[in-house]
This record gives structure tokens, C-alpha cells and sequence, in this order.
């Protein structure tokens, strides 16, 4: 591992450059790379083989070695060479990673898992999103409630409080993040869940901010992780690094994560798998975390296509051959009144399953919807690769037919759960069993 | 003919060619004002249509932005006093807090790309910085990226220091980012929103025409 300090050196001493310059060597060498090792998305085969996903691995080793890491702040290259890289991904591999969160009987351990492994992967899922504060709480009680949701990936924020809007870096963002840390404890209280663990803070985002929400009865090391991550493509600023040693003094675990856009710097899928896993050695080589969220969208925002499917498949397949870090998802669409808001998640999950995902922090809008998504990757766990493809293929093709019931049928929370029982309203609960039979059809076997 | 295969030189991103070319154009007393207009911001169009094919992508359009400077660079000491190659000036970055700089990013290229002349000041910028730079550039519009709910309060605050500066009417103000919307836009008194990049361009040429058309 590098020394954490030895990045205030780095970060001090490397190569200027502007941003867009910088952006520039990012895209052209990633090109030139997916070329050289020949990496081809095929959109007939998302769940990607071994042989991809090795040249994905080899190919990112190469990126971060050639163009580093950007730090926004002093307009310098944090440098790495390929020896410094290759170490840090072997003794991430000697060590296969897995971290326990939360406490006493709300405790659970995320563990490393493989593209065939029997265990499913772990259902941390969360809220998300803006929520507003007449139904915060319900909002987060309608995931703690679940018994299969292990752990929460993170939990929604407010755009307001009153009259009050949380801006980052203010006393507001603090006054707004620690009345969220009050009501989601409520929100577990109610479930008989204190300890569970909660995720990523979400509208608090400035470090100082994050500092605020950490203390007993708080945000604690058991129960919380910090963000870190790197922001697409390869830069951070001193607030990574800065929380990444808060993260190491006081115990917690670190929210790793690593984004890569098809259409930005990334022309395409094998450009954005490369993306992503150099966009993960690069953080965890300052983060050292146990875990780290893949996640790959177009410049329209869309992240349920095929091509970003094949992206997180090839990244995801990348990290377990050659690193063996915990890789999680993010499996949700749109929230709508129709089968249509399950089936789109539902090929998500079903294929991080297939590729090796560990966890899946976000899956659904609802805690009804994650309980369907944890159905899926039960299902779906330990499937041979090809079948596991023919499963996902059929799911998109059904999500399509779908697709068209969507306008004029979004809806938030209250529209689909019952505010004052915090159950799901029966119509939502029928389009649930409605997209369970379809993708039972679709060759889910569910257990 | 040169002037063709100065737009083609450009839309093909290759620069070395279109320097030589406009050079030569200028050697031979070819209008400066046609070798902007139908030779650079032709080969610039042409660019901007591949990215729509998606034949082209982000870095294309930066380099194609980057092309057409220098190529300009070329040419502007030859343009009549009078003549003006650029459609407005933009001055724009993401707020106080905010990291994210491929939005604003794809924003200030597809705006070059469209003959704005665009000050790019980088991500987590002040408050202040925005209204100095557009001070100092005689910005016409100011575009203030925000992704994260807790930045877009900061988009206000440039607004509130406008205000409070006397300044709010000689700066257009525009806002985008993933939690932004027109209806945020609106309430906190901006000019504009827009969705992607290419909306961004549309709305700044709504509003330099706006401005033409109220200097008339």
C-alpha cells in the first residue's frame, strides 16, 4: 500500500496540467487501449467471459499507470507506476476483502464473491433520492421493515427542511443532515432495528459536514460510511483524501465507488469498462476500502441499456478475476405505477448477480421493490454464464415492451405506500407480482 | 476551394492542416471573414453534427474547440475592426461544492463549438469568482452547474450577489446540473435551464438574441 501522506506529495509535485488537458490524455489513451487489447462489446453477451474481463483488468492497470489520477485542487497529476498498481491489486487479491456492518443482531458481513457463486449477493439496499420531510421517515422505515434487507446502502435526502435548504459547506447542510440522522434512528426504532447499519450520508456532502454527523447516537463507525470516491474520470481534491484519513482514524469503512460515462471521455462500453476499474484502483489505492459501487450511464442519463449492462458486467467480472474487492450495484429505474419499475431493476440485479456482485446498495425505489430484487439475485445466484445471459436478455426484451406504459405513470412514495401503515397500497403490490410472473417467464427461478 | 477544405481539415480534426490552410488562405488575401465563417465555424458545424451521429465524442469536440481557437488565433489580426467571430461570451464553472465537471464541461465545448467565446473556470468555484470573471471577460451570460441538491442553493447565491451588486441586469444567468430543473431555475430568478449540452447552446442563443434585439 502507498502511505496515505505520501499523496500530499504527490499531489504536490506532479505534473501540471489543466483539466481539460488532462481530460484529453484520459480519452485518447483509453482508446488507444481498448484497441490494443482488443476489448469488443457485444450486446448479445452481457455477462461477460473471463478472457474480457482479464484485458479489462490489464487494460485499466495500463490507464491509471499512463495518465494517474487528477487532483482539482492543485491542478497536478498524481502519478503512480505500473509496479506501484500491480502491488496494490495483488494484495487486495491475497486478501479477498469482506467488512461487517452494523452491530449485535442488526450485524451483517459483506463478503467477496465470485460470477458462480451459489450465495447471493448481500441486499443493502436503501432510499434514495430527494424525499421530503412529511414522509422521510416512512420513506426509510419502508426498507428497514424488510427482514431480507440486511443493511441499508444509503438512506434519501431533502432538498428542504422548512424553510430551510441545505447548502453544502453551511451551517444549514448540518442542520438539515443531523435532523436526517434523527428520524432514520426513529425509522429503526419503530423496526426493532437500532444497530442497522445506514449507508452512505447523503445530503451531507462537504467534509466538514460529514465530521458534524459523526458521534454516539449518531453516525458511527458501525453504522455509517463516508464517501471518498473519485469523481469521473480519475479526479479528486483534497476532501477525499482528507476524509479518507478521517475514514482510517476513526474506524470506518470507507464509500468507495467508480463511475464511468459511455458517450463523455468513454465513446463506448469497452471504453467505460477500462473506465471503471482504473477509476477503482485509483481510489482504493488512497481508500484501502472493502468495498466499492460500479456504476456506468449514458450522457441522457440512462444506465439500464445494454451497453451499460455490458460495461458493469466487464468491470464487475474484472475486479473478481483480479482483485477480489466487494463490488456492488445500483439496481433501479424509474418508480412507476406499472410492472414496469420492477422489470427494469430486475435486470440489473439479475445480471450483477451473474457478474459477481457482492451487494446491491441500491435495488428499487421501495422497500417492496428490494424485497422483489433480493428475490431475483437469490434466484439468480450460482446460474451457469451463458444461461444467466439468456435470463437477462429475456428480462431487457420484456422491460421494452414495458417501457411505453411509463409516461404518465411515475409516481413518489405516497402514491405507492400507505404513509399511515407504511405498507405498499394493493395495486402496487399486484404490478409487483404481476413483474415476478414475468420474470419467472422470462426464466427466473425463483426459489 | 480553400475554404472547403479548411471546414473539412477542421471537421477531421486535423490541426496541422488547418493552420497551414487558413495561412495560406491568408497569403493569398482570401476575406478573414469568410475564413472564419465558412471555413472554421463550418468545419466546427460539421463536428457538432458527427457528435449527434455519434461518430464523434467528448474529446473529439474538445479538440475540435481547441483546433478552431488556433485557427482563429490565426486569423483575427487580419478581421476588420468592426467584424465579430463570436456569438456572446460565457462565463461559466460548477458552484461552490460541486466536483462534477463533465456536465459543464460537454456544456462550454458544445458552446465554443457554436461560436461562443466560453471562460471555463473550473468546478467549486466562489460565488464571487463567477462575478468577477464575468466582470473582466464583459461576460454576456453566466452558466452555474450544480449536481447535488446542497449546491444548488449556491446558484442563488451568485443571483444574490448580482442583485445585491447592482449588477443582475447586465449578466444573463443559466443553471444545469442532474437535480436542477426550469422550475428551480425560475424560482430562484435565473435566465435559464436546460437539460443537456444542446439545449444549453439553443438557450444561449435565445438569449444573445434577447439582448440584440432589446440594444436595438
Amino acid at each position: 500500500m502507498i502511505p496515505l501522506i505520501d499523496f500530499q506529495r504527490r499531489a504536490l509535485t506532479g505534473p501540471v496540467m489543466k483539466a481539460d488537458e488532462f481530460d484529453l490524455e484520459f480519452a485518447m489513451k483509453v482508446r488507444e487501449l481498448t484497441a490494443e487489447y482488443e476489448i469488443k462489446y457485444n450486446p448479445e453477451e452481457l455477462v461477460v467471459d473471463d478472457k474480457t474481463a482479464d484485458a479489462v483488468f490489464q487494460a485499466a492497470v495500463q490507464l491509471l499507470a499512463d495518465v494517474g489520477v487528477y487532483h482539482l485542487d492543485t491542478e497536478r497529476v498524481i502519478k503512480y507506476t505500473r509496479e506501484e498498481i500491480e502491488t496494490i491489486a495483488k494484495e487486495y487479491r491475497e486478501n479477498p476483502s469482506k467488512h461487517t456492518f452494523g452491530r449485535g443482531k442488526d450485524a451483517v458481513t459483506i463478503e467477496y464473491r465470485t460470477s458462480t457463486d451459489k450465495r447471493p449477493p448481500t441486499l443493502y439496499a436503501g432510499s434514495w433520492g430527494v424525499a421530503d420531510e412529511a414522509w422521510f421517515t416512512e420513506y426509510i422505515q419502508s426498507f428497514a421493515q424488510e427482514p431480507t434487507i440486511k443493511a441499508m446502502g444509503i438512506c434519501a435526502g431533502l432538498a428542504k427542511l422548512g424553510d430551510i435548504k441545505p447548502k453544502a459547506g453551511t451551517l444549514s447542510e448540518i442542520y438539515v443532515g443531523l435532523w436526517e440522522q434523527k428520524q432514520i434512528k426513529e425509522a429503526l426504532a419503530r423496526v426493532g432495528r437500532p444497530d442497522m447499519h445506514c449507508g452512505l450520508l447523503a445530503t451531507v456532502s462537504s467534509a466538514a459536514g460529514t465530521m458534524a454527523m459523526i458521534g454516539p447516537g449518531l453516525r458511527e463507525a458501525h453504522n455509517t460510511q463516508i464517501g471518498v470516491h473519485i469523481i469521473p474520470e480519475m479526479k479528486i481534491n483534497w476532501n477525499q483524501l482528507v476524509l479518507a484519513q478521517f475514514c482510517r482514524e476513526r474506524g470506518i469503512q470507507p464509500w468507495q465507488s467508480s463511475m464511468s460515462m459511455i458517450g463523455g471521455l468513454c465513446r463506448n462500453p469497452a471504453d467505460a469498462s477500462i473506465g471503471l476499474v482504473a477509476n477503482l484502483l485509483g481510489q482504493i489505492s488512497y481508500a484501502n476500502g472493502k468495498l466499492c459501487s460500479l456504476f456506468s450511464n449514458h450522457m441522457d442519463g440512462k444506465s439500464a441499456t445494454p451497453a451499460t449492462q455490458w460495461a458493469y458486467s466487464a468491470a464487475a467480472r474484472a475486479c473478481e478475476r483480479n482483485i477480489k474487492i466487494c463490488i456492488g450495484g445500483c439496481a433501479s429505474g424509474v418508480l412507476a405505477k406499472t410492472p414496469f419499475t420492477l422489470l427494469q431493476g430486475a435486470a440489473m440485479a439479475a445480471l450483477y448477480t451473474a457478474s459477481g456482485m457482492s451487494y446491491c446498495w441500491i435495488a428499487g425505489a421501495t422497500g417492496i421493490e428490494a424485497r422483489y430484487n433480493g428475490e431475483v439475485m437469490n434466484a439468480m445466484a450460482g446460474m451457469d454464464r451463458q444461461k444467466a445471459n439468456e435470463v437477462i436478455l429475456a428480462i431487457m426484451r420484456k422491460t421494452g415492451e414495458h417501457a411505453k406504459e411509463v409516461k404518465g405513470n411515475t409516481a413518489k412514495f405516497p402514491d405507492v405506500y400507505d404513509l399511515a401503515t407504511v405498507k405498499p397500497k394493493p395495486e402496487f403490490v399486484a404490478y409487483m407480482e404481476k413483474a415476478k410472473e414475468e420474470l419467472a417467464q422470462c426464466g427466473v427461478p425463483f426459489k | 476551394m480553400i475554404i472547403q477544405e479548411i471546414a473539412q481539415a477542421v471537421e477531421l480534426l486535423d490541426k496541422k492542416k488547418a493552420l497551414a490552410l487558413v495561412q495560406q488562405a491568408l497569403d493569398q488575401g482570401v476575406n478573414p471573414v469568410d475564413i472564419v465563417q465558412s471555413g472554421i465555424v463550418a468545419g466546427l458545424e460539421g463536428i457538432g453534427k458527427r457528435f449527434e451521429k455519434q461518430e464523434y465524442f467528448l474529446a473529439e469536440l474538445m479538440m475540435g474547440g481547441k483546433i478552431s481557437q488556433a485557427c482563429i488565433d490565426l486569423v483575427t489580426p487580419h478581421l476588420p475592426k468592426t467584424a465579430t467571430t463570436k456569438q456572446g461570451v460565457v462565463v461559466i464553472g460548477a458552484v461552490q461544492g460541486d466536483l462534477h465537471d463533465i456536465g459543464y464541461g460537454l456544456v462550454a465545448t458544445q458552446l465554443e463549438l457554436n461560436g461562443f467565446e466560453v471562460h471555463k473556470l473550473g468546478v467549486n468555484i466562489p460565488a464571487m469568482t463567477f462575478i468577477d470573471k464575468a466582470r473582466e471577460k464583459n461576460a454576456d451570460i453566466i452558466g452555474l452547474s450544480a449536481f447535488l441538491v446542497t449546491t444548488i442553493p449556491n446558484c442563488n447565491e451568485v443571483i444574490d450577489y448580482l442583485k445585491d451588486m447592482k449588477l443582475r441586469d447586465k449578466y444573463f444567468v443559466i443553471i444545469g446540473g442532474t437535480e436542477t430543473s426550469q422550475e428551480k431555475a425560475d424560482a430562484m430568478g435565473a435566465d435559464g435551464w436546460a437539460k443537456n449540452a444542446v439545449g444549453a447552446v439553443e438557450l444561449c442563443k435565445r438569449l444573445m438574441a434577447k439582448k440584440r434585439g432589446m440594444a436595438q
